[in-house]
């Protein structure tokens, strides 16, 4: 009975369109239900529903959350497009400014500027207290200023090491700069035994950004109407990594995430991936059966001096139209999530970090217990936060991205290749553009 | 060839046993690599491993049936061959329904325009699936079934190939039969439940088997039409187990398993049935 | 939704007998068969005919996942195909010469048939050089991933469905014999065809992954080779096995499109062909023992009796006579090549991804992944012709060549 109330309410959705003029203020979101779709798998699945059912239980509107393992990023990317087209999009998504900005596209998203400056559901004071980087992020020029989304956590792109091998072959200190890198992973490279310096994820577009602004360039463009892929950083990137597979120190990865196997089975010296892997990363290490010292360092630069260029990670989450309680329950949750005390929670059971200054003093006691941790923050903190193009349509761009990459590392021409790579992603920015 | 059609036991024959076992062991080897993948751990599936079936690293060391229980509950796989079970039996219903039904009435009852009607019905056969993606995703979702049971198993309730199957059996059914039957004053009703449908028994096991197992087997609508695990069958659960924990071959096999093991299963307790159905019919689905 | 062929030995026999129904009996019959009928014609109307208009009107506008966005009329089409019209058209009458000569090729048993014959023949020569004049612009001008997925559909078919032929007939006749165990071999060939496709092209993606301790690679490695690429590899098998690229070579001769047929497959089409060898020829094997089993023995036995060698029979007898499983089966191959998914959209690897989509996974990343919903119907609309159209060529060209038994 409840079911074909529910159905019969989705039916009457597109009749009386989506999202209400109605002020925040005066919705009341008593006993909703809201279904969240996240890419959190394995342990962090099972932390994120522990402390959903926190929520569930201590909120005092009665509001339901159902969180769901929906898949990796791409695969959320393509539900939600899926989703959009059958006009019953989840209450709340994980996704990254450029994903939540296609979504926007479609007008299926929320603004969520009414509910931040709410006054009666609204952050308040609360709002100076996120760091500005991550609180900004969220607000999409190419949407009128709109907040397409909202930080629950972040992370970093960094470069993971095998310290005990690393002073094996006499080096004192992770790699620098990209020359320093080569030469180590040159040094680690032993075909006989198998092992090799760099796991290559050919599978995830965001390092060859990562590995762009850390020799100081960009991928968007510097006006924002597009995409500049046929820049010299983007070139050195590029025959960099070929020279380096095509001499064997570094070898692809064959599936997703397999960089973390590779690592932790001590044939890699080293992998670059996101601060979120961290515990996954212990996982691999304790799994390969050789205890060995590893930590993190930043991304190799361009250049030995000045700030590193980091690639900032961890999407956020968008609300997609559905009924303003509804909307309004979604985003009391994310409220709740974004208190100091549960981001310091979901801090320590997943290594993300918090988005906002008062957390810091309730971690103080992980960064002394994980060293591992206390060295990620410190990177987070000295460098220069950058994040990927919040541009319609970026996801289409990335699979060139990825397939430009793989046509070079197998030896194809570089400055064709990346010229016909900018010229398929300006098309694919055009075709995309709200 | 001998006199009979048949090969004479000759050395010939001998090669030809050779031949015949090689291709049965590629058949078999990957079922092989499956199942003895799913029972090792997840470093072994990295670091031992071996191409011989004879060799020992070509199995784990200590099989880890855990992997099963890890796969079924945490990697939801009951639920996905629930799922799976649920959506396959309510569509066979569905199809054995109305085929039935649409055939009956093709082959025995003459009336205005089943000619036509049935051209029609033809001319779907050819259309390739691709040209439904797009309009029964907006169809279907505009009906509110997007990720339901509903979704899921009504556009597949009927085909003409399971009507064409059936009305061609009907059709060789003496009409005697059913002319006594309309004497005795049976209406069609009367006559297709009592008559037609009993004696009908191979045939319409044929249709079960291939609308079972097309339905057991397809991914592409059921990854449109579900979003959520809730309905989810164990075809795209398969294939969207990608962990962040890095790739748990381990538990993907045995997820694959899980799937192969209760239609093989089956065709090996009703092989002659099986083979008949895919003969007779010419197509899996 | 099930679609099989179009035609098959089985539908043959059923139209060819009598159908015997009730003698008619006022309009309650017809009102019995309407009830009886409006289950299933409901749902195939509204499933499987509607959709096709459906589909044709949602292809002349720019659809977006929420919602219709603007009139494009012939828009996605001319993205598909370009604009550059003298060459559009020159192709468009290629293919309508094609059609020409095969009318006139037809009419060669006729009177004048040397005459119809002959004209035939001109027609074809001038349409081919139209059609290799043509393609590579419409090609460029075009939707280039469209083109490549058209050629990769085409490389797919001509690689597996000779091959899959070949190899049922031979282990149909070897299954055939007496064999110890042939019961348990024919069993066994079996599996691979009636295990879920998902799971086992699972398995597969693992047995024919990139890293040196896959399957596949150390297989290789028993042989003496370097690990390959297999499901990750774009690069041709041509230039693989020979070392050195055709394409070059070829580009002096012919324009660079037709060029790039000379590199063949990629090999990580090759991998997900050598998997359809490993599913299908155990299916064909049984539909050819069902085959072999209507040749009667009398037509062997009067072959020896002339002296004819094994071999000889074998090509004069069998294979004329299972000619009807052969057209059947080769129609199924080739329509199931533009319906393949499953196995294609687990084992492609995004390295290769364009090497290895044929036109029904471009459809389906068009909508799913591009969220380009009037596109993706344009793409196939393109393909429901295309389908058509081989269907119509296939029956007018392989009716002939099929032998009947009497």
């Amino acid at each position: 009975m409840k079911r074909s109330l529910a159905l019969l309410s989705l039916l009457l959705v597109p009749l009386v369109g989506f999202g209400q003029a109605k002020p925040v203020s005066s919705v009341d979101p008593t006993g909703a239900t809201v279904t969240f779709w996240y890419q959190h798998s394995g342990d962090r699945d099972k932390a994120m529903q522990a402390m959903i059912a926190d929520f569930n239980a201590n909120n005092t509107w009665k509001i339901t959350v159902k969180g769901e393992y929906a898949g990796a990023y791409d695969q959320i990317y393509n539900k939600m497009v899926a989703a959009i087209a059958a006009r019953t999009p989840p209450d709340l998504v994980v996704a990254y400014q450029n994903q939540s900005a296609t979504y926007a596209v479609s007008d299926a998203l929320t603004d969520l500027n009414p509910y931040v400056k709410d006054a009666k559901w609204g952050l308040g004071k609360d709002l100076g207290d996120f760091f500005e980087g991550f609180i900004s992020q969220d607000v999409n020029a190419q949407f009128g200023g709109k907040r397409l989304g909202f930080p629950p956590n972040r992370s970093i792109e960094v470069l993971y090491y095998n310290d005990t091998w690393l002073k094996a072959l006499a080096f004192t200190a992770p790699p620098k700069t990209w020359d320093e890198f080569a030469a180590m992973c040159q040094k680690a490279t032993d075909a006989a035994a198998g092992t090799y310096g760099y796991s290559l994820d050919t599978l995830d577009a965001s390092h060859l950004f990562a590995f762009v602004i850390s020799r100081g360039g960009d991928i968007a463009r510097a006006d924002g109407k597009g995409y500049a892929f046929n820049t010299p950083q983007m070139k050195a990137t590029m025959l960099f990594m070929q020279k380096l597979y095509k001499n064997g120190w570094a070898k692809k990865v064959a599936k997703m995430y397999d960089y973390q196997n590779e690592f932790g089975n001590q044939k890699a010296l080293f992998s670059i991936s996101s601060t979120s892997g961290l515990t996954n990363y212990a996982s691999a290490v304790k799994a390969g059966g050789k205890n060995f010292d590893w930590n993190v360092a930043p991304v190799p630069q361009g250049f030995s001096a000045g700030k590193p260029e980091i690639d900032l990670y961890g999407a956020s989450v968008s609300v997609p139209k559905t009924t303003p309680e509804r909307q309004l329950a979604a985003w009391l949750f994310i409220k709740w999530f974004s208190e100091p005390a549960q981001q310091a929670q979901w801090t320590k059971v997943s290594r993300y970090f918090p988005v906002r200054k008062a957390a810091e003093p309730l971690i103080q006691e992980l960064l002394t217990s994980d060293p591992k941790f206390a060295t990620a923050w410190g990177i987070l903190k000295s460098a220069d936060l950058r994040a990927e193009p919040p541009f319609a349509g970026y996801d289409l761009v990335r699979d060139k991205m990825l397939a430009a990459y793989n046509k070079i590392l197998d030896g194809a021409e570089v400055d064709a290749t990346l010229a016909d790579l900018d010229v398929q992603a300006n098309k694919i920015f055009k075709d995309s553009a709200p | 060839m001998g006199t009979d059609g048949r090969l004479r036991f000759t050395p010939g024959s001998a090669l030809v046993f050779v031949v015949l076992f090689l291709g049965a062991a590629v058949c078999i080897m990957p079922f092989l690599f499956m199942v003895s993948t799913s029972l090792k751990t997840l470093g072994e599936t990295a670091t031992r491993v071996s191409p011989i079936p004879f060799e020992p690293a070509f199995w784990p060391r200590v099989p880890q049936f855990s992997n099963y229980i890890t796969a079924w509950t945490e990697a939801s796989f009951s639920l996905y061959l629930r799922n799976s079970v649920l959506t396959a039996a309510i569509t066979v219903a569905g199809v054995l329904a109305t085929s039935s039904l649409a055939a009956y009435a093709f082959a025995k009852i003459r009336f205005f325009g089943s000619n036509a009607l049935f051209a029609v019905l033809l001319a779907t056969l050819i259309i390739p699936e691709s040209v439904y993606l797009v309009p029964n995703f907006i169809l279907v979702t505009r009906l509110g079934w997007y990720d339901t049971l509903a979704g899921l198993t009504v556009p597949f309730m009927a085909s003409a190939f399971y009507i064409f199957l059936l009305r061609q059996f009907f059709a060789q059914l003496p009409t005697e039969l059913l002319e006594s039957a309309r004497i005795d004053g049976a209406g069609h009703m009367r006559s297709f439940f009592s008559i037609v449908l009993p004696l009908a028994a191979a045939p319409l096991f044929t249709v079960s088997f291939l609308a079972f197992v097309g339905s057991w087997n397809s991914l592409q609508w059921p990854l449109v039409v579900t979003g959520t695990p809730r309905w989810r069958p164990i075809t795209v659960g398969l294939t969207t187990f990608i962990s962040e924990a890095g790739p748990q071959e381990h538990l993907r096999m045995a997820g694959a398993v899980i799937a192969v093991a209760p239609v093989v299963l089956l065709y090996f307790i009703a092989q002659r049935q099986f083979t008949e159905a895919i003969a007779r019919s010419g197509i899996k689905g | 939704m099930g679609r099989p062929p179009m035609d098959s030995p089985q539908t043959r026999e059923a139209t060819k007998t009598p159908r015997r129904r009730l003698s008619p009996r006022t309009l309650r019959d017809s009102l019995a068969a309407y009830l009886f009928i409006s289950p299933s014609m409901l749902v195939v109307v509204v499933f499987g005919i509607f959709p096709v208009f459906f589909t044709l009107y949602v292809s002349l506008f720019k659809w977006r996942p929420g919602g219709r966005v603007g009139f494009l009329a012939l828009g996605n089409y001319t993205e598909i195909f370009g604009t550059d019209l003298p060459h559009i058209a020159l192709l468009a009458a290629s293919i309508a010469g094609f059609m020409c000569a095969a009318f006139l090729i037809r009419q060669r048993r006729a009177r004048l048939g040397a005459l119809w014959l002959s004209f035939g023949l001109l027609a074809l020569a001038a349409s081919l050089a139209a059609f290799a004049r043509a393609l590579p612009f419409v090609a460029s001008r075009g939707d280039k991933e469209i083109f490549d997925s058209l050629r990769i559909t085409i490389w797919y078919s001509i690689c597996t469905v000779p091959v899959q032929l070949a190899a049922g007939v031979g282990v149909a006749v070897l299954l055939a014999g007496r064999t110890p165990g042939k019961q348990a071999f024919r069993v066994i060939t079996l599996v691979p065809y009636i295990a879920p496709t998902v799971a086992v092209a699972a398995v597969f993606e693992l047995l024919l992954s990139l890293r040196p301790e896959s399957f596949a690679n150390q297989v290789l490695r028993l042989f003496g080779g370097r690990p390959l690429q297999w499901l990750a590899e774009p690069k041709g098998i041509i230039p693989l096995v020979f070392g050195s690229s055709p394409q070059a070579a070829a580009s002096a001769i012919v324009p660079a499109y037709w060029a790039e047929w000379a590199q063949g497959p990629s090999l990580a089409l090759v991998s997900i062909i050598v998997f359809s060898w490993w599913v299908f020829i155990g299916y064909y094997a049984l539909i050819y023992i069902n085959g072999l089993g209507n040749i009667p023995r009398q037509l062997y036995e009067a072959a020896e009796v002339d002296g004819a060698s094994r071999l000889r029979s074998f090509f004069s007898i069998t294979l004329p006579l299972l000619s009807p499983t052969t057209y059947f089966l080769s129609l199924l191959g080739v329509i199931g090549t533009f319906k393949a998914f499953t196995h294609i959209y687990v084992l492609r690897h995004p390295a290769a991804a364009g090497t290895v989509d044929p036109i029904s996974i471009s459809i389906f990343f068009t909508f799913f992944r591009k969220g380009r919903l009037g596109y993706a119907s344009a793409i196939s609309i393109l393909l429901f012709v295309i389908v058509i159209g081989l269907t119509v060529l296939q029956q007018r060209t392989m009716e002939k060549g099929v032998t009947y038994g009497d």
